[in-house]
């Protein structure tokens, strides 16, 4: 009996996910056709849209089945995305693959700005008193189109007091 | 007057209020329903007396945490008005014993502080009577606080994001 599992994928560009069923054999080709079939990422070639487990540092090679362990994934064009993060007055930039999440981006920021590991910061879109992103959210989320670059700001949060 | 439009305009239901109609329309939406299909939270539809629902949110695994917390949540005039909320005793349908709410450092001890309100409310930025009580809260918490354009994601993913830090200890 063929098993099927269920996973959840997140599209460049869109903050929305997609929960599908994916068989046993499935290879990342027909996984991506699927997806690509869901119309969630715009016109383009399926030899330009690539898979990437959540947080993981490698591409997912088309030809290969989708391992068993992968319950969250991100479909995008672009295989990295460069992202600047502004604090402050200084600014800092890394690539990253777009599964990465905003949590280890966090991480990241907090290292390359050798801030206090205490202290809680957010990374904003579009201005230090924007929205802060969610922690689960991946940053391809906020990449469309073939860009593949996004600048955030990173804040430091300020604790409730009483 | 409503300053909310529905985002998929139809005929409006005549046995319900607009506030509720939004409600169900966010609670179908994709980005409450990923936090569904991620096990993160969800409504007990048999819960809804409006303006009342429960919520179920899930903490992260700690000793003495229960699977779930629940959260009465009050949604006059939704979504103009940012809910606010309380943790709730399912079974007993009562307000949550006060010994049992989520414990933890720094925010999680402010959030869930049970001295203040009659524990009515959560004491967050993005509670409704706490913000109506901190004038000087918008300007120090930018993005957490209410805006007509939000949904109940907004109350619930802050307060998940809360659970799910190093902060919380359990209960």
């Amino acid at each position: 009996m063929v098993q099927a599992k269920r996973i959840h994928v997140h599209f460049g560009g869109r903050q929305d996910t997609h929960s599908c069923e994916v068989g046993e054999y499935e290879t990342v080709e027909t996984i991506v056709l699927r997806l690509i079939g869901t119309g969630k990422l715009g016109d383009g070639k399926p030899e330009e849209i690539f898979l990437f487990e959540e947080d993981s540092d490698d591409e997912i090679p088309r030809s290969e089945k989708l391992p068993p362990h992968i319950k969250r994934c991100h479909v995008h064009r672009c295989r990295q995305i460069e992202a600047t993060v502004i604090y402050v007055d200084q600014k800092k930039a890394g690539h990253f693959r777009p599964g990465t999440t905003i949590r280890k981006l966090l991480k990241w920021a907090k290292d390359e700005f050798k801030v206090d590991k205490q202290t809680k910061f957010d990374l904003r879109l579009g201005g230090p008193e924007a929205d802060p992103l969610p922690l689960d959210a991946h940053l391809g989320s906020y990449v469309e189109g073939h860009s593949c670059h996004v600048t955030l700001y990173f804040t430091p949060t300020c604790r409730i007091q009483g | 007057m409503s300053r909310y439009t529905l985002l998929y305009p139809h005929m409006p239901d005549s046995g319900i209020s607009l506030s509720e109609e939004c409600l169900l329309e966010h609670i179908a939406a994709p980005l409450f329903q990923d936090g569904v299909a991620h096990g993160w939270w969800d409504v007990l539809p048999a819960t809804v007396e409006w303006p009342y629902a429960v919520f179920w949110l899930a903490p992260p695994a700690r000793p003495n945490s229960p699977d779930r917390y629940y959260l009465r949540v009050h949604l006059h005039d939704y979504p103009n008005k940012g809910p606010t909320a309380t943790l709730w005793d399912l079974e007993r349908r009562t307000k949550l014993e006060l010994s049992k709410w989520p414990k933890g450092n720094n925010d999680v001890a402010m959030v869930f502080r049970t001295d203040w309100n009659n524990a009515d409310a959560l004491y967050a930025p993005w509670d409704r009577i706490a913000m109506d009580n901190h004038g000087d809260w918008p300007m120090k918490h930018p993005g957490r606080g209410w805006k007509p354009s939000y949904t109940i994601v907004h109350y619930l993913r802050h307060t998940r994001e809360l659970l799910d830090s190093e902060d919380y200890h359990g209960c």
